[in-house]
């Protein structure tokens, strides 16, 4: 019987170092997620701390008040969002990019499977991330008022992502749904998962979604994350292609960076509050539908795909 | 072997050893989180109880102090338990890691007999021994320096300060150079002054690799832990999470409430104890495998498999 790994490598360009000396792909997947991890959020610290310090020179200031707090921290918004963006593309991007190359195929969008993708698929997919928003939202509010966290501290939290003009909104857009949609599906999807499926199939979805959700930081949004993370994979596995994935993230950051958009009276665009449970009744099981209906509709591809893409 | 051979291999012994590991490091560190996290709940609820009470704290009786001073020397056994005990898990995790490369499955019964014939008691001599060594080594240039500072001296304060700088470097190398001598007992059996000089010879002409790749496991492995942690500190530390939102509300609002301090401290324990221990655990069933496996490496260099009678897998 033929050696799976050793047919991928026919089929698949499998022209890497590591792949020529037959190193396992669950090794290089962990040893990509902790390296890539250890430099993204070292060096983010790094540069986050530098811009704190730029702007502290410049005359940044703080306060002991949540109040004076906050004013402080909104002078380091810009810089930050600047650090957020270079990180993501320099610490995340580039190596992700690097090792698959040296290590994997010289055909990195191949393996990446940054192909053509259904137009259908992408929209489902759109569509599935809207519906289990609010569902997620419940669930994440649910554990801030349990912590009865301080508004103002959530407010200070959500600064980031909040805008008060046009283009600060159009900049944030690139910063917060563009970049995490290109860097972080290449990333968890395109190297990890991908990697990982060659040996575990769909069980890499359950694992990478939830390591997904641990790599945030946030144990609030612990549950939430683990969830789309899941989610986002399985549109990956299901359609053999990045760019549905790709589209469901853009489509969550997006909603949240819309959500906190202000006009000039200091209003928000979309007055979202909380999310009533009605609501998360009526979109969850909608969502649920709309999984089906992805499921059915990627069947046949997701059937006929080669036997190198099952892990043999 | 190569940085990702030997990724390649840790990542493959983790996957081998890693139900055995977890049970060494259960059995052995559970208890002792248990004694840690029982002993700073009980201490600190009766912390907060005194703070509570109208007595307050300079009004504290014998028999509050005694009861206070019995859960500070259980939290105190606990937390020797949990030293000894971390000892003890990595050099069963050493004897189960060197085993398996060298093709022989330990199960944890027979790992942990092994490590308790002897072995132990020669590790922690070896730990007290290389702790005192690297402490004396950065403590005098720093007496130095506050002898300097006391004589008002800058000279002897400055050369204090240069001699510190020096120091930290000289530790850091015997620190990488002294990194082998726990395989060296563990799997060879060597005496503790013959373990250092196994691993300095180990290490000689290999040390900027050595200490390039320990580095680098070092921050991945202190990566993975964290990420684990940091959803378990939320569950284990909620009610403290949740008191500590509290006081900042009320900060906020320009309202004093004792009881919300009060309850902060009584809720802080017990998670305390078992995230240690949790923490521990996580650490130690992988920390050990890392040396295991650059041990082998260094071996393999010095051409110590070359000889047939060896018996030992070439890794």
């Amino acid at each position: 019987m033929a050696d799976p790994l050793f047919e991928q490598h026919q089929s698949e360009n499998l022209d890497g170092s590591w792949e020529r000396n037959g190193r396992s792909p669950n090794t290089s997947a962990l040893l990509g997620l902790l390296g890539i991890g250890v430099l993204y959020f070292n060096g983010q610290s790094f540069l986050a701390l530098a811009a704190v310090g730029l702007v502290r020179l410049s005359g940044g200031d703080t306060g002991s008040s949540f109040d004076s707090l906050l004013t402080s921290f909104q002078s380091y918004v810009g810089p930050l969002r600047i650090v957020v963006f270079i990180s993501q593309f320099a610490l995340m991007l580039a190596p992700t990019l690097i090792l698959i190359k040296r290590w994997h195929s010289s055909h990195v969008r191949a393996y990446v499977r940054l192909t053509r993708g259904s137009l259908t698929d992408v929209l489902l997919a759109v569509l599935v991330t809207v519906s289990f928003l609010p569902a997620g939202n419940y669930v994440a509010e649910e554990f801030i008022r349990q912590l009865r966290i301080p508004e103002k501290l959530m407010q200070m939290n959500a600064e980031i992502f909040t805008s008060r003009s046009p283009a600060e909104f159009l900049w944030l857009v690139v910063v917060v749904c563009v970049t995490p949609a290109l860097c972080e599906e290449l990333f968890f999807r395109g190297y990890i998962q991908r990697t990982f499926e060659r040996t575990m199939d769909w069980r890499s979805v359950i694992l990478v979604g939830a390591i997904f959700g641990l790599f945030h930081f946030n144990p609030l949004g612990l549950l939430t994350l683990a969830v789309l993370g899941m989610l986002l994979g399985y549109f990956f596995y299901r359609s053999q292609s990045i760019l549905p994935s790709m589209a469901a993230h853009f489509t969550n950051n997006f909603i949240a960076v819309a959500a906190l958009y202000l006009t000039s009276d200091g209003t928000p665009l979309f007055s979202a509050g909380t999310i009533p449970l009605w609501l998360v009744a009526v979109t969850l099981p909608v969502g649920i539908g709309l999984l089906y209906l992805y499921h059915s509709h990627t069947a046949f591809r997701f059937a006929t795909r080669s036997p190198h893409e099952t892990g043999g | 072997m190569t940085l990702g051979d030997i990724f390649d291999r840790l990542f493959k012994l983790i996957g081998k050893t890693w139900l055995r590991n977890l049970t060494i490091a259960a059995i052995i560190l559970g208890p002792a989180a248990l004694i840690m996290g029982a002993s700073a709940d009980m201490g600190f609820s009766q912390l907060a109880d005194l703070l509570e009470s109208e007595q307050g704290l300079e009004d504290v009786t014998t028999a509050e102090l005694s009861t206070f001073l019995g859960f500070a020397l259980w939290f105190a056994i606990g937390l020797t338990l949990m030293v000894i005990g971390s000892v003890i898990v990595t050099v069963a995790v050493t004897i189960v890691g060197c085993a398996e490369i060298s093709g022989e499955s330990l199960s944890w019964q027979e790992a942990l007999s092994r490590t308790f014939h002897v072995r132990v008691v020669k590790v922690i001599g070896q730990y007290i021994l290389e702790g005192a060594m690297l402490t004396a080594i950065v403590v005098i240039p720093y007496a130095l320096l506050i002898i300097g500072i006391a004589a008002d001296s800058v000279a002897l304060g400055f050369l204090g300060g240069l001699l510190i700088v020096a120091a930290i470097l000289f530790a850091v190398y015997l620190g990488i150079s002294f990194a082998f001598t726990i395989p060296a007992i563990s799997w060879e059996d060597a005496d503790v002054i013959e373990s250092f000089r196994r691993s300095w010879r180990l290490v000689k002409g290999n040390w900027w690799r050595t200490f390039g790749i320990l580095i680098l496991m070092g921050m991945m492995v202190s990566f993975a832990v964290s990420i684990i942690m940091t959803p378990l500190y939320l569950i284990f530390l909620w009610d403290f999470f949740r008191a500590y939102f509290d006081i900042l509300s009320s900060i906020e609002e320009g309202v004093n409430n004792p009881a919300v301090f009060v309850t902060m401290i009584k809720s802080l324990g017990f998670g305390i104890g078992i995230l240690s221990g949790i923490s521990s655990i996580i650490q130690l069933i992988v920390t050990p495998l890392y040396s295991v496996v650059m041990y082998f490496d260094l071996r393999a260099r010095r051409g110590e498999f070359s000889q047939p009678s060896s018996g030992v897998t070439v890794p």
